[in-house]
């Protein structure tokens, strides 16, 4: 088993200030974790599609929204879900998975 | 419109449960190809709405049980990559493991947390909460045993979780002599599906294994089928 931190890429926490600094409560705070440990988070209002918040994280990690899976109590997070239908809470964390191939 | 979209092959083709297919991923039905994991959740969302027959998979009909829970790599590898299952176990407890008579499981040897694409082989492993044992299917002889010896440990934590009543016995794993094999580098993502199928069907993974041969065409035909009833 190889060590789960490698400590040279990790990335420092970013703070995603677009929503504004102090909206309504309809706004939660959504943490979006990968799987080498970063910890990115966002804030997006609880009825827009977590699409948003998944191309918003692509862009910024630079992956290909393809190559990554959200997940949400171990389920996956469909694009045109948002975050009131899942029933998420402020400060909820999403999970990104790699895509995973093989065939030998 | 003259223009031809850029990026079409990654408009989403149909999406079953939260697996949304892209265009861009049928071609990795064709001979040859590896499978992703997207594939293999989408079949197994498919597995779980058309082909494991509401009952309780022990085929008495009086549905005493829960059915069969299909575990996709995506959540497989997020079990396995936390340091710590019990941060997740509380939140797991809707995926019904603790109360399923049979769990199929997608094995993958991808153990890296940094790669964004990685892994090289498929295998399933199955439980069974009547006899607890962990029953792993490889198609390349042990390839994946050790990868499938951690999962079904991982996975037989969120089984055991708090359980009610607690279990007491260590589960068993075995790896099963009799899987069929693959022949080439390429299909072991084909046969995980295949056995799955076995499974979600109720009959033994060794069952018609000339149903391998066709299994890409099969699983294309069934992504396009669904992919036309959602155009509908």
């Amino acid at each position: 088993m190889s060590d789960p931190a490698p400590a040279p890429e990790s990335k420092p926490k970013v703070k995603d200030d677009t929503a504004g600094a102090t909206e309504a409560s309809n706004h939660i705070q959504i943490h979006v974790v990968s799987q080498s440990g970063d910890d990115v988070f966002f804030k997006i209002k609880r009825n827009t599609p977590l699409s948003k918040l998944m191309r918003a994280y692509c862009s910024r990690a630079g992956v290909d929204i393809s190559a990554v899976r959200f997940m949400f109590d171990g389920s996956r997070v469909r694009e045109d879900m948002t975050a009131e239908q899942l029933e998420m809470e402020d400060g909820d964390e999403i999970d990104v998975m790699a895509e995973q191939v093989g065939g030998q | 419109m003259a223009a031809e979209k850029k990026q079409s092959g990654r408009v989403g083709l149909c999406t079953l449960g939260g697996t949304t297919l892209l265009q861009s991923e049928l071609e990795l039905l064709d001979d040859g190809a590896w499978l992703n994991d997207n594939i293999i959740s989408f079949y197994f969302e498919y597995l779980v709405r058309d082909v494991v027959a509401g009952g309780d998979g022990d085929g008495d009909g009086d549905g005493d049980g829960l059915p069969v829970v299909f575990l996709p790599p995506a959540t497989v590898f997020l079990m396995t990559a936390v340091p710590d299952p019990s941060m997740l176990a509380p939140s797991f407890e809707p995926l019904g493991l603790g109360k399923a008579k049979q769990i199929v499981i997608a094995v993958n040897d991808k153990t890296s947390l940094t790669d964004h694409i990685g892994g090289s082989h498929w295998s399933l492993l199955v439980y069974s909460a009547e006899d607890r044992t962990y029953r792993h299917y490889d198609s390349a002889g042990g390839c994946n045993a050790a990868a499938a010896a951690d999962i079904a440990a991982v996975v037989d934590f969120f089984v055991t979780y708090n359980a009610d009543p607690p279990v007491s016995n260590e589960a068993s794993f075995v790896a099963d002599r009799n899987t069929p094999q693959q022949r080439n580098g390429y299909d072991c993502g084909v046969y995980l599906l295949h056995f799955a199928h076995c499974i979600a069907a109720g009959e033994p993974v060794t069952a018609r294994p000339d149903r391998l041969v066709a299994m890409r065409l099969h699983v294309r035909s069934v992504i396009d089928a669904i992919a036309a009833e959602q155009r509908e």
